[in-house]
């Protein structure tokens, strides 16, 4: 009897340990995806290494007399109009829309997580009850929602990541429910619901591991928008508060010297697309890897 | 289909009641005392004092949310702080150029997306195919407001050849129609290509073809008709969407719209204009949901039957 037991578990983690293999392996073949990966990679690498890179110093001190060059030797991207490096501004700007994306969305998508299962889970009344509730948040626009926080909050990083991790909840939620409602009915947590497990323990040791592929896509292209709303909300001067480098506000600031320095918009404007662009490749492999019918 | 169009409208009540609710609330947060700032700073505070007592400023955030909504019903949603004109006659001074932004978009999206998207299908992996995906990529993954300026310096800036900013004339639209449209084109090519992809794999397909009809009527006649679903679907999210994304559209090439006013009132600390504002917009979207939802069932008379039966059972 034990031994049966012992080696049904050793079975089933070889079979979790294939099934992650299974996935890498076609993730892997994905050669958009690992372009994603790869582009990702470098921006944490330049994010976590930015005061080795650069000196945050450079990046809000106002320097007048060296305002608004062009890309040259000293500053490769040039300088804005406060006469600070562009180049360590996009640097340290990594860092702030990267950290703020995700850890707004990891929050987001706990809660959701949370919130979806519980639904999902118990079913009737509990789940009527928080999915009405998911669908008044569903009915307003993430972008919406983040401003009408932030705008009562006010600008500020913390903020921000506030109005970030409640502006998706919605999504999350639905999604896990969705999961955990195909989940629930099989035969395993029959199983577990027969050996006096706990609904706790089969919500989060049963339940949300099989539903985590899912939420994993969902997380990667949710933190890809998130970047792109946090410039947006820099932009309309409602996110990051100055001189903090963002390449929204950075966008801001340059737009009244978009004629003569176009470099000023374009270059911010790219590490944007960078870094959404490696997630939602990133993403898109991932769902593909996960669920290869689906693979258009 | 009536009775089903009403009970929609009536789950849209308590919907909309939530939003106004959650963003009441959550405006109500705003620091700054909307007395003072309708009277400005160098009021005195007993001024101060007295238009709050007036305004009822003192009461619990629950009562005068029950005031706001009883007021709202009869179509009085406050008075800007700001200007000191009721809410609901700036946002209708608002109102077309944000419609107009959007059906530019729209139509952009529809006349470019959807070709662009069967042609994608037809030809899958050739040249133009990989083109349109890269491109549909690009657009998906940059700020659309970045995009805007980028419009800006080209057409505008550089070349001259559009307006930048402002709402005269209607090539006052083009280039924030585009920019709008970006992201929503993006998904339509994608959706389009997809569903379409779909579709040409169906047997009935082979049958059509193999019965010698032309490969153009194939695609438009046959396949086109039952890939139609999902683009729908497409459309009317992206009209949410743009709603949303106006605002910084709209504030990106000064354009009149509700988005802008609604910026400007977050900046300006004018609550009543913004809560008017997100509100009227949640309206919109779950309407186009609605509207959606119906063409679903033109579209495809199969549903009508499956919504009508959940009506029975209901």
């Amino acid at each position: 009897m034990t031994i049966g037991n012992s080696s049904n578990i050793n079975e089933r983690k070889g079979k979790k340990r294939s099934q992650f293999k299974a996935i890498w392996f076609r993730f892997k073949k994905n050669k958009l995806a690992m372009v994603g990966l790869v582009i990702l990679a470098f921006l944490i690498a330049v994010a976590i290494a930015a005061p080795v890179i650069s000196d945050y110093e450079v990046a809000i001190k106002q320097n007048i007399r060296n305002r608004l060059q062009p890309p040259n030797k000293e500053n490769i991207f040039g300088t804005d109009q406060y006469g600070r490096d562009i180049f360590a501004r996009i640097v340290f700007g990594a860092r702030v829309s990267l950290f703020a994306g995700i850890v707004g969305i990891s929050t987001s998508s706990i809660i959701g997580a949370v919130i979806g299962s519980v639904a999902g889970y118990y079913g009737g009344r509990v789940d009527n009850i928080l999915m009405r509730l998911m669908d008044i948040l569903m009915a307003l626009p993430s972008m919406l929602l983040a401003i009408s926080i932030v705008a009562a909050l006010g600008a500020g990083l913390t903020n921000l990541i506030i109005a970030l991790s409640v502006s998706y909840i919605a999504q999350f939620s639905r999604i896990i429910r969705s999961s955990v409602l195909s989940i629930k009915n099989q035969e395993f947590i029959e199983a577990a619901v027969a050996c006096g497990t706990r609904d706790r323990r089969i919500i989060f040791k049963h339940i949300i591991p099989n539903a985590i592929g899912p939420l994993l896509v969902q997380s990667t292209l949710s933190i890809a928008s998130a970047i792109i709303l946090i410039s947006s909300l820099s932009f309309l001067g409602l996110g990051i508060k100055p001189p903090m480098p963002e390449w929204g506000s950075m966008l801001a600031d340059a737009r009244s010297q978009m004629r003569n320095y176009p470099y000023l918009v374009i270059i911010p404007g790219l590490a944007i697309i960078l870094s959404v662009m490696g997630l939602n490749l990133i993403g898109d492999g991932l769902r593909d890897a996960l669920d290869p019918r689906l693979k258009d | 289909m009536l009775r089903y169009i009403g009970q929609r409208l009536l789950i849209m009540l308590p919907i909309i009641l939530g939003i106004s609710f959650i963003v009441f609330m959550i405006l109500d947060l705003t620091p700054g005392d909307p007395a003072r700032i309708i009277l400005g700073d160098s009021a005195t505070d007993e001024s101060v004092r007295v238009l709050r007592e007036e305004m009822g400023l003192n009461d619990h955030a629950i009562i005068r949310y029950f005031r706001y909504v009883k007021n709202a019903i009869t179509g009085d949603f406050g008075k800007s702080y700001r200007s000191g004109l009721p809410v609901l006659s700036e946002l209708k001074a608002r109102m077309p150029t944000s419609f107009k932004l959007a059906t530019g978009s729209m139509i952009m999206i529809i006349i470019i997306g959807i070709p662009v998207g069967i042609i994608s299908a037809a030809k899958q992996y050739s040249l133009l195919d990989t083109l349109s995906l890269t491109s549909a990529l690009l657009l998906t993954s940059m700020p659309n407001f970045w995009l805007g300026l980028m419009l800006m310096l080209f057409f505008s800036l550089k070349l001259d050849l559009l307006p930048a900013t402002g709402a005269y004339t209607w090539q006052h639209f083009i280039l924030p129609s585009i920019t709008l449209g970006a992201f929503g084109l993006a998904t339509m090519i994608r959706m389009t290509r997809s569903s379409m992809l779909e579709v040409i794999r169906q047997d009935y397909i082979r049958t059509a073809r193999s019965k010698g009809v032309g490969e153009f009527k194939v695609i438009t006649r046959h396949a086109l008709k039952n890939a139609l679903l999902p683009i729908i679907t497409i459309v009317g999210m992206n009209f949410a969407l743009m709603l949303g994304g106006g605002m910084i559209i709209e504030s990106t090439f000064a354009l009149p719209g509700i988005g802008s006013l609604a910026i400007q009132a977050i900046r300006t600390k004018d609550t009543p204009i913004v809560i008017g504002a997100i509100i009227f917009i949640a309206i919109a979207i779950s309407v186009m949901n609605l509207i959606v939802d119906i063409i679903y069932t033109f579209v495809d008379p199969r549903l009508k039957t499956i919504i009508t039966a959940e009506n029975v059972v209901k």
